[in-house]
């Protein structure tokens, strides 16, 4: 490990450490009301261990929707978006689509998706990948229509056809970029995830928070909360890790 | 012969005028020749140079190539632009080999050519390296090396060396020249650089500004292979001061068109 890396997790580490010690801090003999307001570490602690079997469950759905949603918004969001720039007719008939469809929050279609495709989770990953498809393909387009020329120009004249020169010109360029499009896109797939099982899915955090609403279990509530922060930061550093292999070829790596 | 330019046109339409870059623009290209080309900025030097590779088209005028007229870029028309163009996502091999994967050349044929421009430009021991980590000079050979390994028919050069620092730049000028020695090429090469031009060419274009034409072709008698030594002999200097004089011409007519 670099010395860089070693000093970023040791500093890190410190923080939520006096974080978590502040909290007990102010939180110990609180009333019950005060309990109510904002829960002690302990009492997430006992409710993690006391229904530590539904909540792991609760915690890998929401994950794994947010996963797969996310993986598929990417791909056809980088497939869309390459359409939009491969010539002029395909960027004058999706570009208005796209534009027209992005204001929209997905989230305002749910009761569409759950009509078409029931309650289940296809209707999930439906709106899930569509909220990052939308930020792939801008992220995608913006990129591609970035590249040095330079490079497409020298290509080109070294015998690369369109195909070619988008596999090994387009593509590779707009790694190191289409990471921030990845990452902004992860944030809105926990979002949307939690705000569909909040609206009406079965399974996940979201649905845990949702029932622990009604029965008023804040602690649960701070609980779910803070395993998304956990599964998000740890999606996100995995994401830097996949992109620091991609992009080993970048003056400064990121 | 192997390239014609006869009577070429091109202009560029925009709201307001058009604006013409070349006009009534004749030129033949022998092959293996090294032709370079001179002019001030905007007297469509690189729109030449766009027109060869199959970048741009004329809008009047014949332009041959081999007989054909130019469609489309292609490998056999390969240019080296001036800005830093080698592909960063792409170690030296790669980069090297692009233009042979792009073509469909695969194998041990791959293997060798590649090996080959590894070995001319010195860079062998750094094969696997990606070019953020190659000094501007030694990105420059890649970008030689890469378009030498397509086996063009003719190389088009838009001041490959005008990035460089006056020390590596001479030091480029020697290998492209040790290159071609060793392999002959067509080459036209644009620079600004007059002893540059002189340096490297068989033939050299000294073209006029506004709207950009042929002014004069000078022959450049020095025997080859030529060293940096002869640029300090008299009749370096000579033919350089008089094709600089000429250049400087166009300027001051430049300057009396506008007080006009």
């Amino acid at each position: 490990m670099q010395p860089s890396s070693r000093n970023k997790i040791i500093a890190s580490s410190i923080v939520l450490v006096l974080l978590i010690i502040i909290w007990y801090a102010l939180t110990a003999n609180q009333s019950q009301k005060g309990a109510l307001l904002f829960p002690s570490p302990k009492l997430l602690l006992d409710t993690l261990t006391g229904q530590w079997q539904d909540i792991l469950q609760y915690s890998l759905t929401t994950w794994y929707r947010v996963l797969i949603g996310l993986t598929i918004g990417t791909f056809l969001g980088m497939f869309a978006g390459i359409l939009m720039t491969y010539n002029k007719l395909l960027y004058y008939l999706l570009d208005p689509i796209v534009e027209i469809i992005r204001p929209i929050p997905p989230i305002a279609l749910t009761p569409f998706f759950i009509l078409w495709l029931g309650l289940g989770d296809t209707s999930q990953l439906l709106l899930i990948s569509m909220g990052c498809f939308m930020i792939i393909t801008i992220s995608t387009f913006v990129g591609i229509t970035n590249v040095n020329p330079v490079y497409v120009r020298a290509a080109q004249s070294l015998g690369a056809n369109k195909i070619y020169t988008y596999k090994t010109i387009y593509i590779p360029a707009i790694i190191p970029g289409l990471l921030s499009g990845i990452r902004v896109a992860l944030a809105s797939a926990f979002a949307l995830t939690v705000a569909a099982e909040y609206l009406g899915a079965q399974g996940g955090l979201g649905f845990l928070i949702r029932n622990a609403r009604t029965i008023l279990h804040t602690e649960t509530i701070l609980l779910a909360a803070i395993l998304l922060g956990v599964e998000s930061l740890i999606t996100d550093q995995f994401l830097r890790v996949i992109f620091k292999r991609l992009t080993k070829w970048t003056p400064k790596s990121i | 012969m192997l390239i014609l330019i006869d009577q070429i046109n091109v202009s560029f339409q925009s709201k307001k005028s058009d604006f013409v870059a070349l006009n009534n623009f004749n030129l033949e290209i022998e092959r293996n020749e090294f032709v370079s080309i001179v002019g001030h900025s905007g007297c469509g030097k690189t729109t030449l140079l766009n027109l060869i590779a199959g970048f741009l088209k004329p809008t009047s005028g014949t332009l041959l190539f081999e007989g054909k007229s130019i469609s489309s870029p292609a490998s056999d028309r390969v240019v080296v632009f001036q800005e830093d163009a080698v592909f960063p996502w792409l170690t030296v091999e790669n980069n090297i080999a692009y233009g042979l994967d792009a073509i469909g050349v695969n194998g041990t044929e791959k293997k060798n050519i590649v090996k080959k421009y590894l070995d001319l430009i010195g860079l062998k021991s750094f094969a696997d390296y990606y070019p953020k980590d190659l000094s501007g000079g030694m990105r420059k050979r890649v970008d030689l090396a890469r378009a030498y390994a397509v086996n063009p028919k003719v190389l088009l050069m838009d001041e490959p060396f005008g990035a460089l620092d006056a020390y590596t730049r001479q030091n480029m000028q020697s290998q492209l020249l040790n290159l071609w020695d060793e392999e002959k090429k067509t080459v036209v090469f644009v620079t600004h650089d007059i002893s540059e031009a002189i340096f490297m060419s068989d033939k050299l274009v000294l073209m006029s500004p506004s709207p950009g034409t042929v002014h004069m072709v000078f022959k450049v008698p020095f025997a080859r292979p030529r060293n940096q030594k002869i640029k300090k002999s008299m009749e370096f200097l000579a033919l350089q001061s008089e094709i600089e004089e000429l250049l400087h011409s166009f300027e001051t007519a430049d300057a009396t068109l506008i007080t006009k």
